[in-house]
């Protein structure tokens, strides 16, 4: 394959994916169990 | 008065949030901006200025609006009241209001192309168009620059007014009922969108086997290949810093008047932490990986960066245009496109509308619906110049004054006002209240002392760059120098009218403002 596309290059490109994704897994995941949790708490109150 | 709204749940605020960042920038500007600035070597000053810039000003904006919401304010002129005692504050903030509505006039037009192109690519009508040059003179045609496929502006005022419709559909029917509603379908249909072009754009591989150096890879390579001696320059920070700006949608008084209808105790650290990161994720994964690795299979490295760099539309509408006549399915891949960027579009212009709507309520105690039609109205007005004197630089001129100098003048005006004004403990006691993450302390320094610094740095760059060729008038051609002070006295005249408007509710209402007495 004839990309021209370097080690460092790909090395960039694997770091700023995975910092992205996990930083938003992290943020995201967190709020949804939150929310998930809060509704819960809603329902028991609820009943 | 009305009741104040409530946003319904956290994971509707953290979208309509999200989808207030994620713009047509995220797809058309990044991947540019990257390949154009040192590619992989890029990244480094973008995720500085990610983390010293756009994150400390994201946890401004969602702790000035929802302090600003405790008191009913949830545009920035009251904010600024709350924060500042000075009878200046108020009026400091008309920039917020100012930026806001501009970028929303001429940003409905440019996001209406998107629905009429997602409405040609399933109905074929430019798959006679298959070179760059017949795209271009296609879209040209329709927004009426150039006489052509088009006979006059009709096809694209049609979706003008769909979008508009659509826009104030949503805006309506209010910010839990309409606003968040809409974004628990619209960013979730987005991501699906983005991430299935994501994928197939990796199955495309080398189109013509050839030509082996044509290939989705040689994109990649292209974005991401460092040029660690760009990070010497000057410019390519400057270049970064302007990415972040512009993605976040910071400096607009948007994501203030959303957090405005928080709860007072509701987190604003982590829902902002995971705000930029959706946003992240859609730029730097989603939007690095589609236009311009699919341009460089088809077209080559050298085309394809001289469409990247005629400007973001051409690389967005016509280069994409040009592949999709060779694709299997490519009508429908098409439609998914341009729905991804409308849908990019329209949930970015609903949060540009709120700022005003929620102005005119809280100050003059509209109703939500009158003040959402008379806000549609005025837009209505105000988009006929943008339509009409599109090819003049008419669109040009306010998207450089209002959508890119303002930006930075808005939040330079917020962070002082915030650290400097307000105070910085107070101002961290905001971001940490009901916080669910623990913001770590150095972002109570950069907040402090790296953020303003940055923002006076780009502001000086940038007037001595940009803003004062502008202002002259540098290189333009003489007929649109008419329309171009057109522009600047619409901006002028619109500036001085929310100025006034100020002035009124204050002499109305001021009395009524107790926060500062003891």
């Amino acid at each position: 394959m004839n990309s021209g596309f370097t080690t460092t290059g790909i090395i960039f490109m694997i770091a700023a994916w995975s910092s992205v994704f996990l930083v938003t897994a992290y943020s995201v995941g967190k709020i949804l169990i939150g929310d998930k949790f809060k509704k819960i708490g809603q329902d028991d109150i609820k009943h | 008065m009305e009741q104040r709204e409530r946003w319904g749940s956290k994971i509707g605020l953290v979208l309509a949030m999200a989808g207030n960042a994620v713009g047509l920038g995220n797809f058309l500007r990044f991947p540019v901006q990257a390949a154009q600035n040192g590619g992989g070597a890029f990244m480094i000053p973008y995720f500085v200025a990610f983390i010293l810039l756009a994150l400390p000003l994201m946890w401004i904006e969602w702790s000035t609006g929802r302090l600003g919401g405790k008191h009913n304010h949830g545009s920035l002129p009251g904010m600024f009241d709350v924060m500042w005692n000075s009878p200046f504050a108020k009026y400091l903030g008309v920039s917020g209001l100012f930026v806001s509505t501009i970028v929303m006039i001429y940003y409905c037009y440019i996001e209406s192309w998107t629905l009429g192109f997602a409405y040609f690519s399933l109905t074929q009508e430019y798959f006679d168009q298959g070179t760059i040059s017949e795209m271009s003179s296609f879209l040209k045609s329709y927004q009426g620059v150039e006489s052509g496929h088009f006979d006059g502006i009709g096809t694209a005022y049609i979706f003008l007014l769909i979008t508009i419709a659509a826009n104030f559909y949503i805006l309506y029917h209010g910010i839990k009922g309409g606003v968040e509603k809409f974004a628990k379908v619209a960013m979730p249909m987005l991501l699906v969108f983005g991430v299935f072009l994501a994928i197939y754009v990796f199955t495309i591989g080398t189109p013509d086997p050839s030509v082996p150096e044509n290939s989705v890879w040689a994109g990649f390579a292209f974005i991401w290949n460092p040029d660690f001696s760009a990070l010497s320059d000057a410019k390519i920070w400057l270049a970064a810093a302007g990415q972040v700006f512009f993605t976040l949608s910071v400096g607009m008084g948007t994501l203030q008047a959303y957090a405005s209808y928080m709860r007072e105790n509701e987190d604003i650290a982590l829902s902002g932490l995971a705000t930029a990161s959706i946003n992240e994720f859609v730029e730097v994964i989603l939007g690095g990986s589609i236009a311009i690795p699919i341009a460089v299979a088809f077209f080559g490295l050298t085309t394809a960066t001289m469409i990247a760099q005629s400007g973001s539309f051409n690389l967005g509408f016509v280069s994409m245009a040009v592949v999709f006549q060779d694709l299997p399915f490519g009508n429908l891949l098409g439609a998914v496109w341009f729905l991804l960027l409308f849908f990019a579009g329209i949930t970015s212009s609903v949060a540009m509308a709120q700022p005003i709507i929620s102005f005119l309520k809280e100050q003059f105690g509209f109703t939500h619906k009158k003040a959402v039609i008379i806000i549609g109205l005025c837009l209505f007005v105000c988009v006929q110049f943008v339509v009409f004197f599109l090819k003049y630089g008419f669109l040009d001129e306010m998207d450089y004054w209002a959508g890119t100098f303002g930006l930075v003048i808005v939040a330079l005006s917020e962070v002082v006002v915030f650290a400097w004004i307000y105070g910085m403990d107070k101002g961290w006691a905001e971001i940490n209240k009901g916080a669910n993450f623990k913001v770590p302390k150095i972002v109570y320094y950069v907040i402090k002392y790296i953020t303003p610094v940055y923002l006076i740095f780009i502001l000086i760059y940038w007037t001595i760059n940009d803003a004062i060729p502008i202002l002259l008038m540098n290189n333009q051609a003489p007929e649109n120098i008419p329309y171009l002070w057109g522009a600047r006295a619409m901006m002028v005249i619109l500036y001085a009218a929310f100025t006034w408007l100020v002035y009124k509710a204050w002499k109305i209402n001021g009395h009524k403002f107790n926060y500062h007495k003891k």
